[in-house]
């Protein structure tokens, strides 16, 4: 059991570690419809959501800015997840989200790679680095 | 025609909306587009109302050559 929990450990480190080397939908939307930030002073991470909205779809997302592994992982991660998806859902997926990393809810497997972030909820310090695209995000869906 | 890191204004346009409205119209009007160079984010803008907002926020741009 404690073999198989350090392998999964590792897989999840791996997948947090290839999203923080080579974010997805990191840049600048020309066509973005709606734009929100948010900044993490303790970390020093700051994190600009741009979402296009086609009707109540995300048609496309990015997000700029600079922060730490756990911060643009969680943002490079929530991009590749919310993209498509109605509004209603990507906020469903935030509650879900936000209920593994601060609150320790059990993961949802509709997180997909966001599950890797999972240990998060026993790092108080680091819970804002992880949440802080998905605030960003939510203001940008208001 | 400017170009401009991201980071310098991808912020202005979460603290300013009205910005984010003259960013939408040349959005619409193709005169701003997003660049990556040596892993760097940049945003290139044609649109002079634009480029005199930014302007008048403190934000330079580096002139480039259209092509």
């Amino acid at each position: 059991m404690g073999e198989s929990m350090s392998v999964l450990d590792e897989l999840y480190r791996e997948i947090i570690l290839k999203h923080y080397q080579s974010p997805k939908n990191f840049g600048v939307l020309p066509q973005a419809t709606k734009v929100a930030g948010g900044m993490n002073p303790s970390c020093g991470d700051q994190v600009e959501v741009m979402v296009r909205l086609e009707g109540d779809t995300i048609a496309d997302i990015r997000f700029q800015g600079q922060g730490c592994a756990i911060s643009t992982a969680s943002a490079s991660m929530m991009t590749e997840l919310v993209k498509g998806k109605k509004v209603a859902e990507a906020l469903e997926l935030s509650k879900k989200f936000q209920a593994m990393v601060v609150e320790g809810a059990p993961p949802d497997p509709a997180l997909g790679d966001l599950l890797a972030l999972q240990g998060v909820a026993k790092l108080p310090a680091r819970v804002k680095c992880a949440t802080l695209a998905w605030h960003a995000l939510e203001e940008a869906l208001r | 025609m400017k170009r401009y890191p991201a980071h310098k204004v991808t912020p202005l346009l979460v603290q300013y909306p009205d910005l984010m409205e003259v960013w939408k119209e040349a959005a619409q009007a193709e005169l701003l587009r997003a660049e990556t160079r040596d892993g760097k984010n940049y945003v290139v803008v044609k649109d002079p109302s634009l480029i005199a907002r930014l302007k008048a926020l403190g934000v330079e741009g580096e002139p480039v050559e259209e092509v």
